[in-house]
C-alpha cells in the first residue's frame, strides 16, 4: 500500500505526542488494567506454586484415606466429600497388617480444643494419633518420648505437644511430666516434637497430639478424620495404594466407600483449584482492561469529531478512506500498546517491590501472563478503535472540509 | 492539446429531504493548460458545487468531465483519492493547515499519500516552500506564521505534487486586501511559470486579477469572458 504503514504510524504517534495529557488519561485505563492482570495472575500462580510445594513436602511416598468416595480428578476436592460409611481404628489396624506393601499407618481424629496447663489456656488443634504417625509424617520428638506404640496404649491420656505450645503453656520449662487438660480431660505431657512450622495447613509446633482413642472419647468421635500410611519406597506407592484399597473394599463388604489420595492426586486437584482462582483473577482484571478500552474507544471518537476538517483536508489532498481508517487504527492501537507497555512495566514492578516489601508473599510473575495481558492490550485499542477509525474513513470529504 | 477541464452538461442534484435541489445546471466548460481563470459568483450559485466537482471531492449526477483527458465522472472514492492526490492542488480560504506539523511537514503530507518515499519528500517540499518564498520559514508551525504567509504555505502544499490543476476557493478571503494582493501576484507568477489556476471567488476584484472571468448564477455559467 502506499503510504503505508510507517507514515500511518509516524503520523498517530505525532497525534498522540501533540495531545500528550488526554493521551496519558487515556493510556492510564489500560496501563492499570494490564498491571492488575499481572499482578493477580502472579499472586494466583504464586499460591500454586506455593501450595504445589507444601504438598511436596509430604513425601512421594505417603498415602492418605478419607472416609466417603469421590473422584479425584476434576474440581471438586475430595477431601470434604460427605461420607456415609466411617472409617475405624480397625481399618487402620487391618491396613497395617494386611499389606504388605506399607510400611507405616497411623489412623488421624482431629479435634479444636482449648489445652491448659499450669493456670494458662491455649486453643490449639489436637490430633489423635499413633506412633506410627512420626514415621509416616516425618515428626520426632527431640524431647521426652513420642506416643506409645502398642495397640492396648492407644487410649492413655499422654500428650506430645508443639514447640510453641510449649513456650506459651510452660513458659519454655521443662514440661515432661506436667499435667495438660485436653478439653477438660487430664493428660500428662510426654514429649515435645521438634521445630517443624506448618505442613499442609497444621502449624505442627502449635498442636498436641495424644493418642487416638483418647481423642476419640474426649471429642466424642466414633470415626477417624482419616488414615495416614507411608509406603516401604516410593517406587511401592502404587502397590501399597491397591493393597489398602482391596483391605478396605474387604472389610466394607466389596464398597469403595472410601478415598485414597497420594501427593500427585493432592497436587492436581489443589493444582486445578487454584488454576481456575488464576483465571478468575485474571479474568476480573482482564475486565478492567476492557473497561479501559470503552476509554479508548471514547477519546478516539471525540479525536475524530474534533479533526473532523483535518480528515476532510486529508482526503482532499488524496487519502484513501482506507489510509484515514489505518491512521486512527493505528492511533487506537498505539494507545493500547504503550498503556500495555506502561502496565507490564508497573505491574512487573509492583510485583518486585511487594515481594520485597512482603517477603512471603508467594509471588511469581508468570511470563504468560505478561505477554497475554500485553497483547490483549494491544488487542483492545484495535478493536476499539475500529468504530471510530471507520467513522472517520467514512466522512464525506465535503462536509468534513466544512466542519466547523 | 489535451485541455486540463473539459466538462459537458455537469449537473449536480442534491436530495435534500425529498426535495431535489439543482445545485448545478448543465455545466459546460473548456479549460486548456496555462489558462487562469476566475469563476465569480455570489454565495448559493453553485460555484462551491463546481469546484467540488472539478476538484474530484464529488461526482456529478448528470454530464461528463474529463480532467487532463481521464473520465471522472464514473470513479470510485479510492479513484477519485488517486486523482486528487496526483492532479488536483486546492487552496482553500481558511488555509487548512495542519496546526501541530511544521511548514515543512504539511507541505510533505499529499506527498504521504502520493507514495513519494520519504526521503524524496523532505527536497521536494523544501522546493514548493522555496517557490511561494517561504524558504526560510519552513520548520515554522502555523501558529507561528502570519496569515499571509499561511496561505503560502498552503499555495506550496497545493503545488508540491505537480498538479495539472491548481484550485483556489476564495483564497484571499480570511486575508486583508494588501496580503490578498501579495497572494495575488504569487498566483500570476505561477501561471507565467505554466501552472493552471482556476480561482473560485464572490469578490469581482480578485475575479478582475485572471486574465478569464466566469459567472456562475443559480447553478448555471452565465458569462465567461476573455
Amino acid at each position: 500500500m502506499r503510504a503505508g504503514l510507517s507514515d500511518a504510524a509516524s503520523t498517530a504517534w505525532a497525534e498522540i505526542r501533540a495531545s500528550r495529557f488526554r493521551s496519558l488519561l487515556t493510556m492510564a485505563g489500560v496501563v492499570l488494567g494490564v498491571a492488575s492482570v499481572i499482578l493477580l495472575v502472579s499472586l494466583g500462580d504464586g499460591a500454586k506454586r506455593y501450595v504445589e510445594k507444601k504438598f511436596a513436602e509430604l513425601g512421594t511416598n505417603v498415602l492418605i484415606v478419607v472416609p466417603g468416595h469421590s473422584e479425584t480428578t476434576g474440581g471438586s476436592m475430595p477431601i470434604v466429600a460427605g461420607s456415609e460409611h466411617l472409617l475405624t481404628l480397625e481399618d487402620a489396624w487391618e491396613m497395617s497388617r494386611r499389606c504388605p506393601a506399607v510400611k507405616a499407618v497411623s489412623p488421624v481424629v482431629v479435634g479444636n480444643g482449648t489445652v491448659r496447663a499450669q493456670g494458662r489456656n491455649r486453643d490449639v488443634t489436637v490430633l489423635g494419633v499413633t506412633w506410627e504417625f512420626q514415621e509416616v509424617r516425618n515428626v520426632r520428638a527431640d524431647m521426652g518420648v513420642f506416643l506409645p506404640k502398642r495397640r492396648e496404649e492407644w487410649g492413655r491420656r499422654v500428650a506430645v505437644i508443639g514447640r510453641r505450645v510449649q513456650r506459651e503453656l510452660f513458659a519454655g520449662q521443662n514440661p515432661l511430666g506436667r499435667r495438660l487438660e485436653v478439653a477438660g480431660v487430664v493428660h500428662r505431657v510426654v514429649g515435645v516434637m521438634e521445630a517443624k512450622g506448618y505442613s499442609l495447613g497444621f502449624d505442627f509446633d502449635d498442636l498436641v497430639l495424644i493418642p487416638v482413642k483418647s481423642a476419640q472419647s474426649v471429642f466424642n468421635q466414633e470415626g477417624l478424620f482419616e488414615v495416614v500410611a507411608s509406603a516401604r519406597t516410593p517406587e511401592r506407592l502404587d502397590e501399597a495404594g491397591q493393597q489398602i484399597r482391596a483391605c478396605l473394599k474387604r472389610r466394607h463388604n466389596g464398597a469403595e466407600d472410601f478415598t485414597l489420595l497420594n501427593q500427585d492426586d493432592m497436587l492436581s486437584t489443589f493444582g486445578a483449584i487454584l488454576d481456575s482462582l488464576t483465571w478468575a483473577l485474571g479474568a476480573i482484571a482482564a475486565i478492567s482492561l476492557l473497561v479501559a478500552g470503552f476509554g479508548v474507544m471514547n477519546i478516539m471518537l471525540a479525536s475524530v469529531g474534533e479533526r473532523t476538517r483535518e480528515i476532510g483536508l486529508r482526503m482532499a489532498l488524496g487519502a484513501r478512506r482506507s489510509q484515514i481508517l489505518l491512521q486512527f487504527l493505528l492511533e487506537a492501537a498505539a494507545l493500547g500498546s504503550l498503556g500495555g507497555a506502561a502496565g507490564v512495566a508497573l505491574g512487573v514492578g509492583g510485583a518486585v517491590g511487594l515481594h520485597l516489601v512482603f517477603p512471603g508473599m508467594p509471588l511469581a510473575v508468570a511470563p504468560w501472563a505478561v505477554v497475554s495481558a500485553f497483547s490483549f492490550s494491544v488487542g483492545v485499542g484495535l478493536v476499539f478503535g475500529v468504530v471510530p477509525a471507520r467513522r472517520a474513513s467514512r466522512l464525506d470529504p465535503i462536509a468534513a472540509l466544512r466542519h466547523e | 492539446m489535451t485541455a486540463v477541464i473539459d466538462a459537458k452538461g455537469l449537473a449536480k442534484t442534491y436530495d435534500l429531504g425529498g426535495e431535489k435541489v439543482e445545485a448545478l445546471k448543465a455545466a459546460d466548460l473548456l479549460v486548456q493548460p496555462g489558462e487562469y481563470a476566475a469563476i465569480m459568483g455570489p454565495s448559493g450559485s453553485g460555484k462551491s458545487t463546481l469546484m467540488n466537482l472539478l476538484g474530484c471531492l464529488d461526482t456529478p449526477t448528470a454530464g461528463t468531465y474529463r480532467l487532463d483527458g481521464q473520465d471522472v465522472s464514473g470513479l470510485s472514492d479510492d479513484g477519485l483519492a488517486e486523482i486528487r492526490s496526483r492532479k488536483v492542488g486546492f487552496v482553500f480560504q481558511t488555509f487548512n493547515l495542519l496546526p501541530r506539523f511544521t511548514a515543512l511537514a504539511n507541505v510533505e503530507l499529499p506527498l504521504v499519500y502520493a507514495g513519494v518515499a520519504p526521503k524524496d519528500r523532505r527536497s521536494r517540499a523544501e522546493e514548493a516552500l522555496a517557490r511561494v518564498g517561504l524558504g526560510d520559514r519552513m520548520g515554522h508551525r502555523p501558529s507561528e506564521l502570519s496569515g499571509g504567509q499561511r496561505q503560502r504555505v498552503a499555495v506550496a502544499r497545493a503545488l508540491v505534487n505537480r498538479p495539472t490543476l491548481l484550485l483556489a476557493d476564495e483564497p484571499t478571503g480570511n486575508l486583508d486586501s494588501k496580503v490578498g494582493d501579495e497572494i495575488l501576484t504569487l498566483f500570476e507568477s505561477l501561471n507565467a511559470q505554466g501552472v493552471t489556476l482556476l480561482v473560485i471567488t464572490h469578490d469581482a476584484k480578485v475575479a478582475a486579477r485572471a486574465p478569464r472571468k466566469l459567472e456562475i448564477l443559480d447553478g448555471r455559467i452565465v458569462s465567461d469572458r476573455a
